[in-house]
């Protein structure tokens, strides 16, 4: 192991691999801020100009694209409220208010700070757990995956604070969304009312595109203004000073970081679900145990759970596609092909004879990180001044963007059409007071926990025993249902403990006249 | 203590998609088992969470134990909803946006964007048209060129065609 990262650290320290990772980073931090386009598209796309190539090389190109992506997805997320990946739709949340308080650098020093941090998490996790990747994977089977979906889909009532009954609703409506098209397991098609187009159903890149990007761009270019509101005092501003905030606020805040890259390399090793998934999961459990009263509206802390799981996760992902040919990602599944592309083949055999390639390619996210953090805080404080430009003059120009790159997805132009739709659907549901992100959650989440749940049932001989038949789908059912219930019984508990507040007026009052 | 009026409109928003969970959970009936135990679960939970909404807005009062108190008891969606353009403003964008839609389904991305983008910008932007004009005409070659990197066919509009190749004359995609 020694020996293969010592061979994969001297190749990474020649010219022709730095430049490599430069020019992957280029190609990912490019592909991550057009809305609609991703890591996906980016890896697709290179993948047959590497055919030539050297391997390692190779290796290193799909590194510096994997790893920058995501910061690249988080500018226009912070600055437009337009993720531009779909895992990036949870940093809009505290990315977008902060932008709009003036604080647009600091978020994006921030975005920066936390994708080098979840980087650096996501490949120590993985270096640990290369050894030990085979029990840990083979332990997760649909029960304990349908509990950890079920955990993430009882976290909407988190997300929804002091709206838990609309927040819920979004989260239905967003599965019920989610459940429109072809049915794998039963082979009927549901929801899709003689329409050809919904057969597949709506693709995820134009659900989220449209419901956060369209959404948003009604919303501001209706408002008129800038991004940042017209209460801030522009002349205080300062962007370069924001940056050196932005790596201070993640520099002091180490455990909500950590906590951010475990979630977010423990759920890119699951494989199916996702960076959407690692994000979401780990903002929210950064909102359950966050005691920042802006969470939500402008904290730091939103941002550093987002991003730092986002890139903690394309670690976490590589474990299984290198060592049992798993991909953990969309993005790994196309490493998956560029691995068989160049003659290797992912498994044990991988590790046992192609070591250093595999450390290589760890180490080049690493690098990678580092040159897209570098831009990042670079650029921040002129990417920041995007969101000083009037909305009425940007709008029409993001809408170019999104109704071009859902186009580019499929190559269907009823994919923009149908973005426009779940836009403007969007813009109603939040006027109505339905928060965005528990629909984002209830469509990312559905499909998987009703497979997960099928095939559980499938396995079992037990009926529903199959769901507490392991200790760790015991523990992750222990933990959803106490999420569940927890604080309606919590609150139960406090109200019986004060006496109803009605009552002790009334009793107050009495003693008062008594007196 | 001034009585707490509901909202009309959020009421009904949340009845016109209890009916339409509503259709679809009784639509699913007609699926095998397997498939329609999701969106049969899923539905009723879902109306029943609108139905509380509902119950909430009108008579808030009695709705208090919905409401557990979290850590943080506030309103997210003040935020996100923070201070709402007038409906006539919003209107305005909802129609551009679908107007820009409609076009490019029918004339396609060679002549629609700079079109529609150099008007937007000329007319709601303010902007001078000698700057809104270049413009506009720059973002649709950067595309175009950005599209041509990626080997991907602009989409050049389902209408009739006007020139080979360029607008009009596509392949319907299927609906």
């Amino acid at each position: 192991m020694l020996e293969a990262m010592t061979a994969a650290l001297a190749r990474l320290a020649a010219l022709d691999a730095v430049s490599t990772i430069l020019i992957g980073t280029m190609i990912g931090v490019t592909f991550g801020a057009l809305p609609g386009l991703g890591s996906v598209i980016a890896l697709a796309l290179v993948l047959p100009f590497t055919f030539g190539m050297d391997p390692m090389l190779a290796m290193l190109l799909y590194a510096g694209i994997m790893s920058s992506v995501t910061f690249g997805g988080s500018v226009p997320a912070i600055l437009l409220n337009t993720p531009g990946t779909p895992p990036n739709a949870a940093t809009c949340f505290d990315g977008y208010p902060m932008a709009r308080r003036g604080e647009g650098a600091r978020a994006l020093a921030i975005s920066s700070a936390s994708c080098f941090a979840g980087s650096l998490g996501g490949v120590i996790v993985t270096l640990a757990l290369l050894p030990v990747v085979k029990p840990i994977v083979y332990a997760f089977g649909p029960p304990e995956f349908f509990w950890l979906v079920a955990f993430g889909m009882v976290m909407i009532a988190f997300a929804a604070r002091g709206n838990m009954i609309k927040g819920l609703a979004g989260g239905g409506i967003g599965i019920m969304i989610s459940l429109v098209g072809y049915d794998d397991m039963t082979g009927s098609f549901r929801f899709t009312y003689g329409s050809d187009y919904l057969w597949d159903g709506l693709p995820l890149v134009t659900f989220v595109t449209g419901l956060f990007a369209i959404s948003e761009l009604i919303a501001y270019a209706s408002r008129g203004g800038s991004t940042v509101a017209d209460s801030v005092d522009m002349a205080g501003v300062k962007w370069t000073r924001q940056v050196a905030q932005g790596v201070r606020d993640v520099a002091i805040r180490p455990a909500q970081t950590m906590r951010a890259a475990a979630i977010g390399a423990g759920v890119g090793i699951i494989p199916g679900l996702g960076g959407g998934v690692a994000s979401f999961m780990s903002y929210i459990i950064g909102m359950q145990r966050s005691r920042d009263e802006s969470y939500g509206k402008g904290s730091p802390e939103g941002i550093i759970a987002s991003e730092t799981a986002n890139d903690a996760k394309d670690g976490g992902a590589l474990l299984p596609t290198v060592a049992f040919g798993i991909p953990g990602s969309p993005d790994t599944a196309i490493l998956l092909g560029a691995f068989i592309l160049h003659g290797l083949q992912p498994g044990p055999t991988l590790l046992r004879e192609h070591m250093d390639i595999v450390c290589l390619l760890l180490f080049g996210i690493f690098v990678s990180q580092i040159a897209t953090s570098a831009f990042g805080l670079v650029s921040s404080p002129l990417l920041a001044r995007i969101s000083v430009i009037r909305s009425r003059w940007l709008a029409p120009f993001v809408l170019s963007l999104v109704v071009v790159g859902t186009f580019m997805l499929n190559q269907n132009i009823l994919d923009s059409g149908a973005a426009v739709l779940v836009g403007i659907m969007g813009y109603v549901l939040r006027r109505f007071g339905f928060p965005l992100i528990t629909i984002a959650i209830g469509f990312i989440l559905g499909p998987l926990l009703e497979t997960s749940f099928l095939q559980s049932m499938l396995i079992s001989q037990s009926g529903f025993g199959v769901f507490w038949s392991s200790p760790i789908a015991l523990v992750l059912m222990v933990c959803t249902l106490s999420a569940l219930f927890g604080p309606f019984i919590a609150d139960a508990v406090r109200r019986t403990r004060r006496g109803d507040p009605s009552k002790k007026a009334q009793n107050n009052t009495a003693g008062r006249v008594g007196r | 203590m001034t009585e707490q009026r509901p909202e009309i409109g959020k009421v009904i928003v949340d009845a016109v998609l209890a009916v339409i969970i509503l259709v679809a959970v009784v639509d699913a009936q007609g699926l095998p088992q397997q498939a329609r135990m999701m969106p049969t679960v899923v539905g009723i939970a879902t109306l029943v969470f609108l139905t509380l909404g509902i119950a909430a807005e009108l008579f808030p009062k009695h709705a208090e134990f919905l409401k557990p108190r979290t850590p943080r008891s506030d309103d997210r969606n003040q935020m996100q909803a923070e201070q709402p353009a007038e409906w006539g403003a919003a209107l305005r964008v909802i129609s551009y946006v679908l107007l820009f839609w409609v076009l490019i389904f029918f004339f396609g991305f060679y002549v629609v964007p700079p079109v529609l983008v150099a008007l937007y910008l000329g007319f709601e932007g303010g902007v001078r048209w000698r700057f809104a004009i270049p413009l506009a005409i720059l973002a649709t070659l950067l595309t175009l060129a950005g599209l041509a990197v990626l080997r991907v066919q602009p989409w050049i509009g389902a209408g009739p065609e006007l020139i080979d190749g360029y607008v009009g004359g596509a392949v319907m995609p299927l609906f």
